[in-house]
């Protein structure tokens, strides 16, 4: 009877093989130390290394999807939780961290989750946590202050939404959803001094847009100053003598009017000819996308453009002087309150004043859809696809 | 077996290597692999961290940040560790140095940096700061508008001291770790165009004793960064939109779009500031696109600080950075309302690449054509003789041959911290600018065409180069120009009509008859394009009309370039083509002085403000009195001639007797050596116009040379003061001023004259300065409300021959004031003299110097506080008990002889009823202290028992301990006829001192002692005898056996301490003969 061998324990292979194995783990270390010596290797391994990082990194995002997807589906029992662990160890720890962005949104669907299950102080608390997180943020104040009047308000308008709101328009002061809230906490209460003064800075306040002027093939942009003042604008277009065709404004934006203009003709080399400025005749201006609205020229969309008549002597045309006025937005309702708090005040000449420098919405959608088509309104923003 | 071959043990090498081999087990294959796996493993892990610490953050320097990049810094750092660690092994923190920064902070605390509390960033810490051979208090935060400054090894941070204490003259600077020596390069370099340009160096940073790295020294600009610049406090907007994830999301980034992204650095804290601030305004002209905005837009800015400005940053090649999103700072000067640019953050790059257009400020200030002709004059002269690059190359080298180690060792660790750049590659940046600048100097080219037309020729001209050219003389081919006459089109309306001006023609001698010259050139101004990245040459079209030659001739331009001098290139233009609109605004658009002639004579009744305009001249005849409506004003920014005389005064009154006119004022240098004698001025009231306060009745903003003589100015209403000079140089004699409102004359960063004046009854101050450094001589100044003299702010008047009766105090002397106050006469007053620190920011009390003063009948005679020092000499009265015993330690003829007096004899203390003015004597050698980061004792060294030798303020101090100790330098005196060597100096506990000449022919001591008291200093006045030397040494020794108690509680020896301010080495005095005959 032969007795069976053992069977050779892995020990017993290892042994066996010792040496085989010391081997190859001295190549593996040798290839180790010449990927990290080799240049051209290494960067490529670590490239990919760093591709799996990234995706690991990413993580912060995957579970804010998560958590926007819960939001979504109106889970909110499930969502606020969530959110909430998420919160507790989200990277971005303040404005200055680059997941800033997607904090805000995290921070904003909390609220939203909390406010959904009812539990209206957290969802306050988090709201005013919001703002707080990126007080430069204006549309922060602006989200606490629609909260506030959410939750907080009664038969009136929420003081914590009053703040909220000059709190916007302190960071952006043509802001005019903003106004709107503002305005509203006071037009509750009758307090028509507050409205007017606060009507007189939000026109005052300092905004520059550049509008488009074109004539033929030449296009140039012009900066104008926002606040329904007459502004001389005075840009270069040549166009050879003779030529006749539109000058055209484009105000995708903000309501326009053109007050007076006139054509400097040009002048040829060793010509001797009297260059005196034209008028511009502005009886024929003709709008496109653009209706009538107080002083002013309205845009219906991004299209609206104004059309203004020239025609060139013998000379050309060198430059064109205008004297415009551009609006900021403002809808119809909201002007009409303001419009009566004037009249309650009976200042006339403060009206009069306002109503100079006011081209209004038909309604508070056209004018805020008017806010969304400016390009620097959307910086800031949280783009997933961004990371 | 015999026939076997013997064995034979194989001893190659292949064999060695097989026994070994065979020798080897797994185990120690691992273990020898252990190291490098180890090290590979850590090396990755760090890296892993480096980078996934740059994921925090979303910025241009985390989103260039790799993990092969982190991988490879880290392996290049433990490369070089030997290196490095022996670099740093050799450096001392304690080393003399006045750069070096020595940081004190607990690991704990420091690392704090890191691990901030959540929600809150960069916190300020607690830590301390050696300073010398004493330590201060301070908080420190990290700084830095990206992650470059807080993520890698060597964070940028910001230092703060207290209030009460300073770091050598900065309250707070900023310690940037990133381009340290290019970045120093081009902000110093900034110095050297006369622009208010904040302080910066290179700094060797030690943390705990070990050094941390190289640091750019940086002050921070505030209210304090105006003071040595001698500006006053007025607003700083800054503007800082910077990719730090601190901005205002979903708004207009741009910062010449939105007013709102723009706060203040420091404040104007004066009411007429709040009114509408000026930044908007700015704005608003910066965006317009007429000539009116420009127009008013540089009248809002100083031209040629913005030539200055452009030229230095053309020539170190980053004119972008001070862009629309970042690095704006604009000072508001309150005498002027004019603002002014601070450099900030400069890099030094090739201009040749450009990485963005012009800010928009820029842009719009290069569309005034005298701008772009005037920097590139400023660049001429600078690359002329390559002085602009020799001025590099010596900072670079000093930088190098100071710091080059410490550099050295930081350029061992790039990559684990950010770059500090190296002078090699500075030089080569600097060496392309110049070459392409020059390039830009040599591009001159002008398009050039004649036409006759009906009654003349059309000269038409287009300059096309980046410089442009004068229009010297004309030449005449065909014919000759007999009575030939020049216009310009200067209205540019196309044709010649009389509004256009004439250019007088003259012959040339040079030329014969066939060339005239120009009496004076047309310059031709470049018109630059700057709305793409690159600046490029533009074009601006002129049009000139010439008569009177005979038809046929051939008209040939004699042109040269702005830049060189030298013929420019002319090109011919096509008759009847286009002309182009200019790339920038037509210089002849802008206003040109009238220089008009206004006269008010007789009975005058101004019912509205009247304004000279700069270049006119104001002409008020003898007799005339104005009668000002209420809030009325005069401003002139032109010269104004007032000469009444003793019975024809000229008046200036208000036409109500309640309300106050505004204010009579000289505004800017145009109205420079305006004359004023025999006025009256009463009932004025200051104003606010074209937003410069008028804090006077009488105001002089900006403007030289004016002359007040026997001027009484009194019963000033509302305004602050009678009298009010900013930044202006006047002189003031033989006035009388009654019943000032608050001061009667205040002088704000100004100086002139202030002589034989009477001031009564001053509701506030009898004379106020700030900053200011007249001479007040002979004045009597009586019954004020507060100060007969309140000196404050860094001011260094020269106060002599005074009588200060019954005021609240006599005089006041504050905030690093330093008077020299000489014979006066104090009496009756609440306190005689007081000193102290009334606004921190100066850092520290006044320094009055009193010399044979008199102080009588005074309540207090004299208060002082902690901060302020005083050097006494022949002054009574002065000591608690206010005796009039003199106290006097030595002979002061030579102060005499310094500030150009030639007294009576028998000279004593008080008022000298008899003196003349002579020509002040020039000191042989002279030496006083400053404390700054440049050296630490200027020049002197210490041996023996000296364990402290430092500048400290405003004096070298000296402290010696057990022993008898030296501190000398070396001088280069030669005295032939011997001299006076004066030493302004205090000390205590000092056994014995004495100072020591030395030279070839030996040495000379002098012994003299220093009295007790720290903060009361005198002159020890030393007679040198003939001879050189070479040698300057005091030697000191401490009183044996003194200790104190330390701030840890421990008792330690006290040593002797002797504080130098300064010293002076004047020749013997010659023999001057006295109006009384007596000699000295």
């Amino acid at each position: 009877m032969v007795a069976s061998a053992p069977a050779p324990s892995l020990l017993d292979a290892f042994r066996r093989h010792e040496r085989r194995l010391a081997a190859l783990w001295l190549a593996f270390t040798l290839l180790l130390t010449l990927v990290a010596v080799l240049k051209p290797v290494r960067m490529r391994v670590l490239a990919r290394v760093q591709v799996a990082v990234d995706w690991w990194d990413h993580r912060w995002e995957r579970r804010l999807a998560e958590g926007e997807a819960l939001v979504a589906a109106g889970r909110y029992a499930q969502a606020a939780p969530y959110l909430a662990r998420l919160d507790a160890t989200f990277p971005a720890r303040h404005a200055r961290y680059g997941r800033d962005k997607e904090r805000e949104v995290l921070l904003a669907l909390l609220a939203r989750s909390y406010e959904a299950l009812g539990h209206k102080t957290l969802a306050m608390h988090t709201w005013l946590g919001l703002s707080k997180f990126d007080s430069l943020n204006y549309r922060n104040h602006v989200a606490y202050a629609h909260a506030a009047e959410r939750l907080r308000g009664g038969w009136a308008e929420a003081p914590e939404a009053r703040d909220g709101y000059a709190h916007a328009l302190r960071i952006l002061p043509s802001h005019l959803p903003s106004l709107r809230g503002y305005l509203k906490f006071f037009l509750d209460r009758g307090e028509f001094l507050t409205v007017r003064q606060a009507y007189q800075t939000y026109l005052d306040a300092f905004l520059l847009e550049e509008f488009s002027l074109s004539a033929g093939d030449t296009s140039v942009t012009v900066l104008v100053l926002v606040d329904g003042n007459p502004h001389d604008i005075e840009v270069a277009i040549p166009r050879p003598a003779g030529w006749r065709g539109d000058l055209v404004i484009a105000s995708p934006t903000y309501p326009l009017a053109i007050e007076a203009g006139s054509v400097v003709p040009a002048v040829g080399v060793g010509v001797a000819a009297v260059r005196t400025e034209r008028p511009i005749e502005l009886a024929s201006v003709r709008a496109e996308h653009m209706v009538q609205s107080g002083p002013g020229w309205v845009p219906t969309d991004s299209t609206g453009t104004l059309h203004i008549p020239v025609v060139t002597d013998g000379q050309g045309m060198a430059r064109v002087r205008l004297r415009v006025r551009a609006f900021k937005l403002m809808d119809a309702k909201l002007w009409g309150a303001v419009v009566q708090s004037y009249r309650n005040l009976l200042d006339g000449p403060g009206l009069a004043d306002a109503t100079s420098r006011t081209a209004p919405f038909g309604t508070a959608t056209a004018s805020d859809s008017a806010f969304d088509r400016l390009g620097w309104s959307h910086g800031g923003r949280y783009v997933p696809s961004n990371r | 077996m015999s026939g076997l071959p013997p064995y034979r043990r194989e001893t190659g090498v292949g064999a060695r290597i097989h026994r070994l081999w065979s020798r080897v087990r797994f185990r120690d294959a691992f273990l020898a692999s252990l190291i490098p796996l180890v090290g590979l493993g850590l090396l990755f892990a760090a890296s892993l961290d480096d980078y996934l610490s740059s994921r925090d953050f979303d910025d241009w320097y985390s989103r260039e940040q790799s993990l092969p990049l982190a991988f490879s810094a880290r392996a290049k750092a433990i490369v070089m560790l030997p290196k490095s660690l022996h670099l740093r092994d050799a450096f001392a923190a304690d080393a003399r140095d006045a750069g070096v920064i020595r940081l004190e902070v607990p690991g704990q605390r420091w690392d704090s940096l890191e691990f901030e509390p959540p929600g809150v960033w960069a916190p300020w810490l607690n830590g301390q700061l050696r300073y010398g051979t004493t330590t201060m208090k301070v908080r420190f935060r990290k700084r830095g508008d990206n992650s470059v400054h807080w993520l890698t090894d060597k964070r940028s941070i910001t230092v703060r001291t207290p209030k009460d204490e300073f770091y050598k003259s900065f309250r707070a600077f900023g310690l940037s770790g990133k381009e340290v020596l290019t970045s120093y390069l081009a902000n110093q370099l900034g110095h050297y165009f006369g622009l208010v340009t904040p302080t910066t160096a290179v700094s060797p940073v030690f943390l705990n004793n070990r050094f941390y790295g190289t640091y750019r020294f940086v002050e921070t600009v505030d209210e304090s960064f105006l003071r040595p610049f001698d500006r006053m406090p007025g607003n700083i907007y800054s503007g800082d939109a910077a990719e730090r994830g601190e901005y205002s999301k979903g708004v207009t980034r741009g910062l010449f779009a939105n007013a709102a992204l723009w706060r203040r650095a420091s404040k104007n804290d004066r009411w007429t500031s709040d009114t509408v601030r000026q930044l908007p305004l700015l704005l608003k002209d910066v965006a317009g696109s007429t000539f009116e905005d420009h127009e008013r837009m540089m009248n809002r800015l100083d031209r040629g600080e913005f030539s200055r400005l452009l030229a230095y940053l053309f020539l170190v090649g980053d004119p972008y950075h001070m862009d629309g999103i970042h690095n704006q700072l604009l000072y508001e000067d309150p005498s002027t309302q004019l603002l002014h640019p601070i450099p900030w953050d400069t890099r030094l790059l090739p201009l040749g690449h450009p990485e963005k257009p012009l800010s928009p400020l820029f842009r719009a200030v290069l569309r005034d054509p005298l701008v772009a002709d005037s920097l590139m004059r400023i660049i001429a002269r600078r690359l002329d003789g390559d002085g602009f690059l020799k001025t590099a190359d010596s900072l670079l080298r000093a930088t190098e041959a100071r710091y080059g180690s410490y550099l050295e060792y930081d350029r061992l660790r790039v990559g684990l911290i950010p770059s500090v750049g190296n002078a090699d590659d500075a030089r080569s940046v600097l060496r392309g600018n110049a070459k392409l600048l020059r390039q830009w100097l040599a591009s001159d080219e002008i398009a050039f065409a004649s036409t006759p037309v009906a009654g003349g020729t059309v000269l038409d001209f287009e300059t096309r180069g980046y410089v442009g050219a004068d229009l010297v003389g004309l030449s005449f081919e065909g014919g000759t120009p007999g009575a030939a006459t020049l216009r310009l089109d200067a209205n540019l309306n196309g044709i010649a009509d009389a509004a256009d001006p004439i250019v007088a023609l003259r012959p040339d001698s040079a030329g014969g008859s066939l060339q005239r010259r120009l009496a004076q050139p047309v310059t031709l101004y470049p018109g630059w394009e700057t709305s793409q990245a690159a600046v490029r040459a533009g074009h601006m079209p002129y049009r000139l009309f010439l008569s009177g030659v005979p038809a046929g001739t051939r008209v040939v331009p004699m042109l040269v370039s702005r830049a060189t001098g030298k013929p420019v290139r002319v090109v011919p233009w096509t008759a009847g083509a286009l002309v182009r609109e200019g790339t920038a605004w037509h210089p002849w658009r802008f206003s040109q002085p009238s220089h008009r002639l206004h006269r008010l004579a007789g009975a005058v009744h101004l019912a509205e403000t009247l304004k000279i305009p700069a270049g006119d001249t104001l002409v008020i005849e003898p007799g005339t009195t104005i009668h000002l409506a209420p809030d009325v004003s005069i401003i002139s920014r032109g010269l104004v001639l007032a000469r009444g005389t003793s019975t024809q005064p000229i008046r200036m009154l208000a036409d109500s007797l309640t309300r106050p006119w505004g204010t009579f004022a000289l505004q800017g240098h145009g109205a420079d050596s305006s004359i004023f004698t025999n006025v009256e001025f009463a009932t004025g009231g200051g104003a606010l116009i074209d937003r410069i306060e008028y804090t006077g009745m009488v105001n002089v903003h900006r403007g030289d040379g004016s002359v007040w003589d026997h001027i009484y100015f009194h019963d000033n209403l509302r305004s602050d003061d009678s009298f009010h000079a900013l930044h202006s140089r006047v002189h003031i004699t033989n006035s009388r001023f009654v019943n000032a409102n608050g001061d009667a004359i205040d002088f704000d960063i100004s100086n002139g004259d202030i002589r034989d004046n009477v001031i009564e009854h001053s509701g506030n101050d009898g004379i106020d300065l700030m900053t200011s450094t007249p001479s007040i001589v002979n004045n009597r100044i009586s019954g004020s409300g507060d100060k007969g003299i309140s000196i404050g702010e860094a001011s260094q008047p020269f106060i002599f021959n005074n009588v200060i009766d019954s005021c609240l105090i006599g005089i006041e002397v504050k905030d690093r004031s330093e008077p020299l106050i000489l014979n006066n006469r104090l009496t009756r007053n609440g306190t005689g003299l007081r000193e102290r620190r009334k606004n921190w920011r100066y850092g520290g009390g006044g320094w009055a110097t009193v010399a044979q003063t008199v102080f009588e009948k005074n309540k207090v005679p004299r208060a002082r506080d902690l901060y302020s020092r005083l050097t006494l000499n022949g002054v009574s009265g002065l000591d608690s008990s206010g005796s009039s015993r003199v106290v006097s330690t030595g002979d002061i003829a030579w102060l005499y002889r310094l500030k150009g007096i030639a007294p009576p004899t028998n000279v004593g203390p008080g008022v000298l009823p008899g003196w003349t003015p002579v020509a002040p004597e020039l000191p042989i050698d002279e030496q006083t202290f400053k404390d700054d980061l440049a050296r630490v004792s200027d020049g002197w060294s210490m041996a023996g028992g000296v364990n402290r030798l430092e500048k400290r303020r405003d004096a070298l101090v000296a402290e010696v301990q057990r022993r008898p100790g030296t501190i000398s330098r070396r001088v280069k005196w030669t005295v032939p006829a011997g001299g006076t060597l004066v030493l302004e100096l205090s000390g205590h506990d000092l056994a014995s001192a004495r100072i020591v000449l030395s030279g070839p022919a030996g040495s000379t001591a002098f012994p003299f002692s220093t009295g007790g008291d720290l903060a009361t200093a005198r002159f020890v006045t030393v007679a040198v005898p003939a001879g050189t030397y070479d040698g300057l040494s005091i030697e000191i020794e401490p009183v044996p056996g003194l200790t104190k108690v330390d701030p840890k509680g421990l008792t330690v020896l006290r040593g002797g301490r002797l504080d130098l301010r300064g010293f002076r080495l004047l020749a013997a005095a010659a023999t001057v003969v006295t109006p009384t005959g007596a000699r000295q």
